[in-house]
């Protein structure tokens, strides 16, 4: 269980105070065992910036983050690591390029231990055991473990970070809109590969989204972010019959101002 | 006279391309580590090479044994690139900075060590032990043929440098294959993913800076050793020859693997050498030399740049199966701009 307690975030631009970003302005949230959370808001609404305080890159100004009673609002994002597990939105950040496949596998599988300085990375038994975890994708990326990842298509490395940030068993999982940059195909074959490995793992998973079908029909609750703050929630039965149509109507009812929608 | 020149050039060719191949190709292997591995330009070699070739003569020259010195060699040139990272870890200062204080730092120490040995920080070779020298004692044993002397000499620098090399070489090879190395690998290719699994960033600088710097120690000391003195100009233009020879090997053998990167260093620099020994051909008194180097660089780079463009233009064509799974997979970048555009044409499912 991870608690996030009224969050604040300040960006000082420069010296002048009247430049400051207030980017989270109190934010609570807590992210239950089994719970598939996705995050939707416009830019700078501050859901980005929320992601990025759990997964570390920022320290809060007020506020802690409590990982099943831990407070780790402190640790640095290596640390955090352990627990988290984490996607990001450029399908080239989630891997490395240069090194194969099996090697970027081989560094996610030992995330949050210890590295070994005269253990060998790459065995034989490792082999095995991630061409049995690649299998299940249905992208016959098993028979391409020792390819460069770089000779991957944007999907299929998306596919394999999401299966890396998964695969050491996380508390949580982090996903930084990570179907942005794909074509809409791929796009939705990365989401329902998202969907299968997060309910076949259990693992709690907080999404960032822009595409609000994509946030109503994946998942058990929605937030909506503005203005550093979470504006709409909903849940279980709630959330399952919105539609972007009511969404939509959210914004123009003045429950939540427009720029939310305006992305 | 003809044909003794000719031997002459012939016996140079066979020599010395090698002894200096092997003794740099250490360091190069050492600049590899933090050019490529960790993906930063440290300059400190201009520096820490003078101050541990100076430091050599000295201790040399005070009967201290010579693998000693070569230990304190090695953990000096650590400590200056452990120094080099909490640098720019901790003050923030850009990697090309840091190392250029650490080079302005250890090349004072090499002005200084010269001051105070009053320009004379050498030793001569038949009187003192060096790495080298009981080598040639046992090879050349009681012999007084000049000629052997000589050639057992030059022979007992190959061996002796090509063992250490090896031997570094397969230490490389086998750190940069376990978890650690990977490691640090992932930290220098690409730091955000790294952190993201786990690794300390920080932690993998600190460490392949180390060994960066102590295998520069280390051919430093091994330099001085074999040149028998030190003198405060020796790291100058290294930055030139160690570049110049990672970027030939790469140039020859490819970066397909990790293992061809760490034999493009050996194999660069043993190239690199005999072709600075063919420049000396037409400039025997060594003063156009750095000119020459500095020179070849540029002809190296654009080389580089020529064959990577003829590869853009003139792609292999894929065969077989290979040819199948090649095709699947398109560009990311073609990928992201199709994105771009349907999502401007409107096919975006909001708004």
């Amino acid at each position: 269980m991870l608690e996030i307690k009224d969050i604040h975030k300040t960006f000082h631009l420069d010296t002048n105070p009247e430049n400051d970003k207030h980017a989270l302005k109190g934010v609570s949230l807590t992210i239950n065992d089994g719970d598939f959370i996705s995050v939707i808001g416009s830019n700078g609404s501050g859901k980005t910036t929320l992601l990025n305080m759990v997964a570390g890159v920022f320290e809060p100004d007020e506020g802690q983050i409590i990982l099943n009673g831990k407070d780790i609002s402190k640790l640095p994002v290596h640390k955090r690591a352990k627990f988290l597990g984490r996607v990001f939105q450029d399908p080239m950040m989630g891997t490395i390029a240069d090194i194969s496949l099996f090697e970027n596998l081989s560094i996610a599988s030992r995330r949050g231990q210890k590295q070994s300085p005269i253990r060998w990375a790459l065995t034989k038994e490792k082999e095995k055991e991630f061409a049995a975890l690649l299998e299940p994708l249905g992208l016959g990326l098993e028979k391409r473990l020792n390819a460069p990842m770089g000779t991957f298509s944007g999907g299929q490395r998306q596919a394999v970070t999401l299966l890396m940030a998964s695969m050491a068993k996380p508390e949580v999982l982090l996903l930084d809109e990570h179907t942005a940059a794909l074509d809409p195909a791929t796009a939705k074959k990365t989401m329902e590969l998202t969907e299968k490995i997060v309910t076949s793992s259990k693992i709690p998973t907080l999404m960032i989204t822009h595409n609000m079908k994509d946030a109503i029909r994946y998942g058990n609750r929605l937030i909506m972010m503005d203005g550093g703050k979470i504006v709409f929630e909903a849940s279980g039965e709630e959330k399952a019959k919105l539609t972007v149509k009511d969404l939509l109507d959210k914004f123009s009812s003045g429950e939540v101002p427009d720029s939310a929608v305006l992305s | 006279m003809i044909v003794l020149d000719a031997l002459s050039t012939f016996r140079s060719f066979a020599i010395n391309p090698w002894v200096n191949g092997l003794i740099l190709g250490i360091m190069v292997l050492g600049v590899f580590i933090s050019f490529r591995v960790l993906n930063i330009a440290d300059l400190s070699v201009e520096g820490v090479l003078p101050m541990i070739t100076m430091l050599t003569a000295v201790l040399i020259g005070a009967d201290i044994n010579p693998w000693l010195v070569i230990l304190i060699s090695i953990a000096i040139g650590a400590i200056c690139g452990v120094l080099n990272a909490l640098l720019t870890i901790y003050l923030k200062t850009p990697p090309l900075l840091s190392g250029i204080i650490v080079m302005a730092l250890t090349f004072g120490v090499a002005i200084m060590i010269n001051s105070l040995k009053s320009g004379q920080a050498s030793f001569n070779p038949n009187d003192h032990l060096t790495a080298f020298n009981w080598l040639r004692s046992l090879l050349a044993g009681n012999s007084l043929n000049r000629d052997w002397l000589f050639f057992a000499s030059y022979l007992s620098y190959i061996i002796v440098s090509a063992f250490i090399l090896g031997l570094v070489w397969a230490g490389a090879y086998f750190f940069f294959g376990t978890e650690l190395g990977m490691s640090i690998r992932a930290a220098g290719k690409n730091p955000a993913m790294a952190r993201a699994n786990g690794i300390s960033v920080n932690k993998a600088s600190i460490i392949a800076l180390a060994i960066s710097g102590g295998l520069i120690g280390l051919a430093s000391s091994l330099y001085g050793q074999h040149n028998g003195m030190g003198l405060p100009t020796d790291g100058q233009g290294m930055i030139v020859i160690a570049l110049s020879s990672l970027f030939l090997g790469e140039m020859i053998l490819g970066t397909k693997s990790f293992k061809r990167n760490l034999w493009a260093t050996v194999v660069g620099s043993l190239v690199y050498w005999y072709i600075i020994q063919a420049l000396m051909l037409i400039d025997s008194q060594g003063y156009m030399l750095s000119i020459y180097k500095a020179l070849l660089l540029v002809v190296i780079l654009a080389a580089q740049l020529g064959i990577a463009t003829f590869k853009r233009k003139h792609p292999k064509k894929p065969s077989g199966d290979k040819g199948k799974e090649v095709k699947q997979d398109k560009p990311v970048k073609e990928e992201m701009v199709q994105s771009i555009m349907r999502h401007c044409l409107g096919e975006r499912t909001v708004c």
